[in-house]
């Protein structure tokens, strides 16, 4: 009878099935709702602040990785042996961190529900590092060994001398202006924006558009589906362009002393432009007069430039995308 | 002198019935001596024995049946995201020849599309996904397919047509390469 006092232990059992059915259900109905892109109703109780700043020790070259998923990051290249994170977390958000001199993880984890993540991450200027962030902005300054930085649809923004920066982002837009001997960077539909001295580059995109204005070009291979390429500069004596598209216009702009092989192909598609001499007596080529039309293919193989001057091959295959050349004006020349 | 306070009725001690009740709890559970009365009363304003019986199996039911509404709901709208799935993904096997359907490049590709629609539409994996990064991927693939019906359109014009040929073979391993490096990004986020 005196249970009967005592309504918990009736309604213990049930309250705590009753409590987990609704929570599984909760979970699974915000899971589904976020999924189809609507706003979750329920949120997570984190207080957005400012994060104390934390720091670590680490080896001049230690490799460290950094993760943000939303708001802004900046990753910055210092002169000390240690690595330092401070900034401002959303609601939704936590920070973490951790690791060995020679390896670390860190950054922001969760999702955001209310207020912007910003976040300042210095590193030492020779480390290797890996930036992963869902919808963050990442900029990357000063670093001068590998970067790595890949974001699902936020912006990055890399400038410095590296040796090797590799950058992606699904739908949002690279921009990536250094001095570095390897470059690797990849879009879906985001924009591709690339300039410096790059020795060698391989730039890939579906839709996005892809420009390319460097100082000198090395080797340069470049893959579009149907994003428009548009490369100006000169290019090295050892180095190359291969561009391949299929929807994709390509424009290609080279100083006037500049020498090349040009092998192009546009199927479906014309071949245009005029190349203008300055020196060396070179005359002005009209490339839709040189180029050669079989059946739905056009195609042009020439080698222009000072006679004796090397010639990197520029090699171009397009399917419905037009190819035009010019000379660039000389005001305008990359590095000028 | 009594021990109660002016207004407290005097205290006669448990019934027969509460004793018993009683004497079967642990002796660290007795209650306090002075609370009799307070109890006899609780007793006396209780409804009758059936009824807290009755009142548990009505409140068992309504939680079963929240339960149920819960589950429901969350099957409804599994059903709906899997139809709103089917809508979005055609069968990527439909328009192909019984050559293609037999190409290792092409079942390739076919696996990664589905594994990429099975992967976007996985709510535990796929949770932290950003949208704007899976439209993106879903407006790649539909821009890819549109350059591959132009292609196989020039070869159904021309079978001999060669670069027709590979752009479709390249076409397809740049979807394939696309897919599954989209999915590994969006899985190290």
């Amino acid at each position: 009878m005196l249970k009967r006092l005592a309504p918990w232990v009736c309604i213990k059992r049930p309250m705590i099935l009753t409590a987990s059915v609704i929570c599984v259900t909760a979970s699974s109905v915000r899971a589904l709702v976020v999924t189809h892109g609507m706003t979750p109703a329920v949120t997570p109780a984190v207080t957005q602040g400012v994060t104390p700043r934390r720091g670590w020790r680490a080896s001049p070259t230690a490799a460290i990785k950094i993760h943000a998923p939303s708001g802004t990051l900046l990753v910055q290249g210092w002169g000390r042996d240690s690595v330092s994170i401070e900034g401002t977390l959303a609601s939704g958000e936590s920070f973490f961190g951790g690791g060995t001199v020679n390896g670390l993880k860190l950054g922001a984890e969760g999702t955001a529900t209310a207020g912007r993540t910003s976040l300042l991450v210095r590193v030492p200027a020779a480390a290797r590092v890996v930036v992963r962030s869902g919808a963050a902005d990442v900029r990357v300054i000063g670093l001068t060994s590998t970067i790595d930085v890949g974001s699902a649809a936020g912006d990055v923004d890399v400038s410095g001398d590296a040796d090797a920066v590799t950058a992606e982002s699904i739908s949002g837009d690279l921009h990536i202006h250094v001095n570095a001997s390897a470059v690797r960077a990849r879009t879906t539909r985001g924009r591709l924006d690339i300039a410096g001295r790059i020795l060698e580059a391989q730039l890939t995109s579906v839709s996005g558009a892809l420009v390319l204005s460097a100082q000198l070009i090395g080797t340069v291979r470049v893959e579009t589906i149907d994003g428009a390429v548009e490369i100006r500069g000169a290019i090295a004596r050892t180095g190359s362009i291969d561009v391949q598209t299929f929807g994709g216009t390509v424009d290609l702009a080279f100083p006037a002393e500049q020498g090349a092989a040009l092998d192009l192909r546009a199927t479906d598609a014309v071949i245009g432009g005029v190349l203008t001499g300055r020196r060396g007596g070179r005359e002005s080529l009209d490339l839709r007069a040189l180029a050669v039309k079989s059946g739905n293919t056009t195609s042009l193989s020439r080698v222009i430039g000072p006679s004796g001057a090397p010639a990197p091959s520029v090699t171009v295959r397009t399917m419905r995308g037009r190819i035009r050349l010019r000379t660039l004006p000389r005001e305008r020349q990359p590095g000028d | 002198m009594s021990r109660h306070a002016p207004h407290t009725p005097h205290d006669n001690g448990p019934d027969p019935q509460l004793r018993a009740a009683l004497d079967a709890l642990p002796e660290e559970r007795t209650p306090p001596a002075d609370s009799w009365s307070h109890l006899q009363r609780t007793i006396a304003t209780m409804p009758p024995a059936g009824a807290p019986q009755v009142r548990t199996r009505r409140t068992r039911v309504r939680w079963a049946a929240q339960a149920a509404l819960a589950a429901s709901l969350v099957v409804t709208l599994s059903v709906l995201a899997n139809r709103s799935i089917r809508q979005a993904s055609p069968d990527p096997l439909a328009d192909l020849s019984d050559d293609e359907r037999r190409d290792p490049r092409v079942l390739a590709l076919v696996a990664q599309t589905r594994n990429w629609h099975a992967a976007a539409h996985d709510s535990a994996r796929s949770a932290r996904w950003p949208m704007a990064a899976r439209a993106a991927v879903d407006g790649a693939i539909e821009s890819t397919n549109r350059e591959l019906g132009s292609a196989r359109a020039a070869l159904a014009r021309d079978p001999s047509d060669v670069s027709a040929r590979e752009a479709i073979d390249t076409l397809r391993e740049r979807q394939r390469a696309l897919l599954q490096h989209a999915m590994a990004l969006l899985d190290d986020i």
